[in-house]
């Protein structure tokens, strides 16, 4: 068992340039390859990571965006159902008040019908009525009739209270020259004489006194100063007694009475 | 062909060519052989050797190889294993490919030559100064006087026979094999050698595993005590 130094020193070399290829085309060329990959596969699974984490931030967002989205229909929806409802009432609500329109215009227009209806049947029966009446008046009027008419105006002039008297004077005294007595008939002589007789009382000397005959008056006589009057007439009582048949028939309509429920 | 008889101790001893003092024997011849097989090994694939996550068979081959040499030298000397990878790396993969070939017939192992493990050995005994002066400066010497200076003889002692004892070690096993495979064939030829050969590849990758291994202790044990003594203070 010897040592060769030759051998010795020629493997210490030997070993040394071995030390030196291999590290030159073995280690350095795989340790930066293995490096080089597991920079790789780190970067991949880092690209990988963020990949799935912004997968997951887009996935959250668009669930987000998603429920928005399902909300807003929703609201779309909800809001589409409240205007078709509202619309519904508008349009019920419309044709209501169209309805109610018409229905009232009918009913105007009936009422207005009737009106026009009874104003005619009034005007007609109240001027049969009265044209009958004035010419049973008339045909009764004689002498004996206008006597009595003139009788009641006297007793009419007689039976004035103080504040006619007083109004009868100041209207003889205020400055009239005439005063006229207009009758639907001729006074006779003595019919006037009383006449005459009935007023002296208020008349002042100066005073003239005028007879007239006027058929509007009707079968009545009546005494006209200025700004005072004083009369009796049958065509009074029978113009008073047709206004009050004109009240009469409207009263007959009642003030409250309502076409809608004879509609109904 | 038998190259190396039975009474040959060691491969030094098979002479090919001589000039003077230069001789070229099996030993050398051998060393070349594993030398070649590394380099073009080491230039078919590194040429070749790419990052892709596809890689060739034999660059998968030599990545798990020299990350498990990386992982040891981390697991020995805690530290960043670039610096060390080149020379223990190399350490193992001639040693233990010089090993490994014992199976092939009419080859002799240059480990089994007590003059190469010896080289080998010094270079080790080289390294670790060079690696504690590398690392600690010139306070590597320091060592050599811990904890009094009583202890550098000891200390320098340490170093020699440690050194002698990698030599011897690994000449010791893989000579002693090699003998003991060539006994066993003129003794028992059919079956016994086969399980003795399968034997003798564990011992010379445990080998291959030891030397290494203590070398990088060695010289982690010069740049970790400093590390170490650093932390203390």
């Amino acid at each position: 068992m010897h040592i060769d130094w030759f051998v010795f020193a020629a493997q210490i070399i030997n070993f040394l340039i071995l030390a030196a290829l291999l590290k030159y085309f073995l280690y350095d060329r795989i340790v930066k390859a293995m490096d080089e990959r597991q920079a790789r596969i780190a970067k991949s699974l880092d690209d990988a990571d963020r990949l799935k984490a912004q997968a997951k931030a887009r996935e959250a967002e668009l669930e987000e965006v998603d429920r928005d989205i399902q909300r807003k229909a929703e609201e779309i929806l909800n809001q589409a159902a409240k205007d078709a409802q509202a619309e519904r009432q508008r349009l019920l609500a419309d044709v209501r008040r169209e309805a109610e329109e018409s229905r009232q215009r009918w009913r105007e227009s009936l009422l207005r019908e009737r009106e026009v209806f009874f104003e005619e049947l009034r005007q007609r029966s109240g001027a049969f009525i009265f044209g009958t009446i004035r010419q049973i008046v008339g045909d009764l009027a004689d002498e004996e009739l206008e006597d009595r008419v003139i009788g009641v105006f006297i007793r009419r002039v007689a039976a004035l209270d103080e504040d006619q008297q007083d109004m009868l004077r100041r209207s003889m005294d205020s400055g009239s020259t005439e005063i006229l007595v207009r009758s639907g008939f001729e006074l006779g002589e003595d019919q006037r004489n009383r006449v005459v007789k009935a007023i002296e009382p208020y008349l002042s000397p100066e005073v003239e006194l005028n007879f007239e005959v006027a058929p509007s008056v009707g079968s009545g006589i009546e005494l006209m100063s200025r700004g005072y009057k004083l009369s009796w007439s049958m065509g009074d009582y029978l113009a008073g007694l047709e206004e009050e048949f004109r009240r009469a028939l409207k009263e007959e309509i009642p003030s409250g009475y309502d076409a809608g429920e004879t509609v109904q | 062909m038998e190259i190396l008889r039975l009474n040959q101790i060691s491969p030094d001893q098979v002479i090919f060519l001589q000039w003077g003092f230069v001789k070229i024997s099996a030993t050398l011849v051998y060393t070349w052989l594993i030398m070649g097989i590394l380099i073009a090994l080491a230039l078919l694939v590194g040429r070749k050797a790419t990052s892709d996550v596809k890689i060739s068979r034999w660059q998968n081959l030599l990545e798990v190889v020299v990350s498990s040499i990386r992982e040891q030298i981390h697991e020995v000397s805690q530290d960043n294993p670039d610096h060390y990878t080149v020379f223990i790396g190399t350490l193992f993969l001639f040693i233990g490919l010089s090993n490994l070939l014992l199976i092939v017939p009419g080859y002799v192992a240059p480990t089994s030559s007590l003059t190469t493990t010896s080289a080998l050995a010094v270079t080790v005994f080289l390294s670790v100064p060079i690696y504690g002066i590398s690392k600690n400066g010139l306070s590597y010497f320091k060592e050599y006087f811990q904890p009094t200076f009583i202890f550098f003889p000891f200390h320098v002692m340490g170093e020699f026979t440690r050194t002698l004892a990698l030599a011897i070690r690994l000449f010791g096993n893989i000579m002693s094999h090699d003998k003991v495979i060539a006994i066993l064939l003129a003794v028992t030829p059919l079956f016994f050698p086969i399980v003795m050969h399968a034997l003798g590849l564990l011992i010379g990758m445990v080998q291959a595993y030891i030397f290494s291994i203590l070398a990088m202790v060695y010289i982690a044990s010069v740049t970790q005590a400093h590390h170490h003594e650093e932390k203390v203070h």
